[in-house]
């Protein structure tokens, strides 16, 4: 949907960036929000109209983030990355391990504190 | 063909072509995609699970409904606020009702958060208050997030894979929070999955929990010694979660700061009526929001692609190896133990509150009608919900290494 309003978008807006007005324009027609690199090397510098900068912030990370059109975008297939990330396994078990055992332990010296004192339960 | 009316109050005669008005009337038929009616299916598969089987129906009921809504051709329920330049005339069409919620309430991470403090006032944290040996099963049961993780990272950057882990959480807004603050691409299939796999847990657990454990094991006897807790230990609690929590896993804090407010507000004696607010009005109203608006994002275009499929499979993969890691963390602890645990208690570990809890139970008594697993189950179930937790920020944390 989105992408529909940017082509239509791109096109139209050549007869506004033509148009004499006290406002730089961004011009439209010369990027493809589907193309990161065409996104990325746009020079926002000297553009002082805050719709095209809106238009342009809300748009910029379509390419990237779009999985319309292409069933496949976003995934990609790299089996060594199983065997890379497994540290980030061991450490965070590991780290989840060890902050559950600091809970128990201080809870259990909050039950020994605080044993017999205003005890309400079962 | 033309038709002429007469208006005999007003003398005059109003002539309309009726073919073309009546035409109109189906003009939307032709956008209506074959992909949305497969939408249309699985929201009332949705609406099927939750009315008729009772499956989490505070969730599944809203995301069914609204997964139709969103999929009606030309929808204006979900529709992203568009700045348009046409012909030197700048534009702004408003964004529709489940995107502005969505904008509001859960790319700000508000509602799961605020939902949170809901929650929190609803956990009675004294079964693991009176047996904290219990928490390490909440520990163990987080083995579905970070295998997933891994898994996940063959397919997707590791930001995305992160946020799919955490599908493994089996807690939506924690699963919200993480895939929100890594900025993943799949926020809404990851929600869609959270969300979906949690009312699911009663089909997914008992099968993998059987597979895993013999009739003797599941049969183990655990008698509940019930421990005196004192109101202070029970204030303190939160206070001192929050702070452990923060000072190991930064990224936490406010995930773990409002599940522990709300649990304060529950404990602390003096705030009765908010207490009751926060459990019913607040988590009633937050959770109408929140499964609506997840479902915004159940959009056929997003929905039915091979990322989305693909993530829905590696949530499942989440919940199995959670149930799988818990179980079997269990067993391994009976090899060194005298007073043998019951190794269904393990998978309780998982996060999903309170479904878990009772799936173990109900798993003992079809073993054993004499056995009552509620009580340890529930209490691990509890410090599955405190782990989940801790297991995001720790995931969060990574992310600063990604």
């Amino acid at each position: 949907m989105a992408n529909e309003n940017t082509t239509n978008t791109a096109v139209d807006t050549t007869s506004a960036v033509s148009e004499a007005s006290s406002h730089t324009h961004l011009d439209f027609s010369a990027i493809d929000f589907n193309d990161p690199e065409s996104v990325a090397s746009v020079d926002l510098s000297g553009i002082n109209c805050q719709a095209c900068l809106e238009y342009y912030a809300a748009h910029a990370g379509e390419g990237e983030s779009s999985t319309e059109g292409n069933l496949l975008s976003g995934i990609e297939f790299n089996p060594g990355n199983f065997v890379a990330n497994l540290g980030y396994m061991g450490t965070g078990m590991l780290g989840i391990f060890i902050v559950i055992a600091l809970i128990m332990g201080v809870t259990t010296a909050l039950n020994k504190a605080f044993s017999g004192k205003n005890s309400d339960e079962q | 063909m033309k038709c002429f009316i007469l208006d005999f109050k007003k003398g005059k005669i109003f002539h309309m072509d009726f073919l073309s008005s009546f035409a109109d009337l189906f003009s939307n038929f032709a956008n209506l995609d074959v992909r949305q009616v497969i939408m249309w299916v699985i929201g009332g598969v949705l609406i099927f699970l939750a009315i008729k089987k009772e499956m989490e129906p505070t969730l599944l009921l809203p995301m069914g409904f609204g997964a139709i809504l969103v999929n009606l051709p030309g929808s204006s329920a979900a529709v992203e606020s568009v700045i348009s330049v046409v012909d030197g005339v700048i534009s702004h069409s408003e964004a529709g009702p489940l995107r502005t919620l969505y904008e509001a309430g859960i790319a700000n991470e508000l509602f799961p958060l605020i939902l949170f403090i809901g929650i929190g006032a609803m956990i009675d944290f004294g079964p693991i208050l009176s047996n904290p040996k219990l928490m390490i099963f909440g520990a163990a049961a987080q083995f579905g997030i970070f295998f997933t993780f891994c898994l996940a990272s063959i397919f997707f950057d590791l930001p995305d894979a992160a946020s799919i882990g955490i599908i493994g959480a089996a807690d939506g807004p924690t699963a919200i929070v993480v895939a929100q603050q890594l900025n993943s691409k799949f926020v809404g299939p990851i929600m869609v999955a959270a969300y979906s796999y949690m009312a699911l847990v009663p089909i997914i657990q008992p099968p993998v929990i059987k597979a895993l454990t013999t009739k003797k094991e599941r049969m183990i006897r655990m008698p509940y010694k019930p421990a005196n807790v004192s109101k202070a230990t029970r204030i303190l609690f939160p206070i001192v979660i929050t702070v452990i929590a923060g000072l190991f896993a930064p990224s936490s804090v406010s995930l773990v700061g409002f599940l522990m407010f709300g649990n304060l507000i529950r404990e602390c004696g003096v705030l009765d009526s908010l207490s009751e607010t926060a459990q019913k009005v607040l988590a009633n109203l937050i959770t109408i929001f929140l499964g609506i608006t997840i479902a915004s994002q159940m959009h056929y275009e997003q929905f039915l692609a091979l990322p989305t499929l693909l993530i829905l499979a590696l949530g499942l993969f989440a919940f199995i190896f959670d149930t799988a890691g818990g179980v079997i963390f269990a067993k391994i602890l009976n090899l060194f133990l005298k007073e043998k645990i019951n190794p269904m208690v393990g998978a309780a570990g998982i996060s999903a509150f309170p479904m878990a809890g009772r799936i173990v139970h109900k798993l003992g008594i079809k073993e054993d009608p004499q056995n009552f697993l509620l009580m340890q189950s529930m209490g691990v179930n509890v410090s599955g919900q405190i782990a989940s937790v801790i297991a995001g920020g720790l995931i969060l944390n990574f992310a600063q290494y990604f």
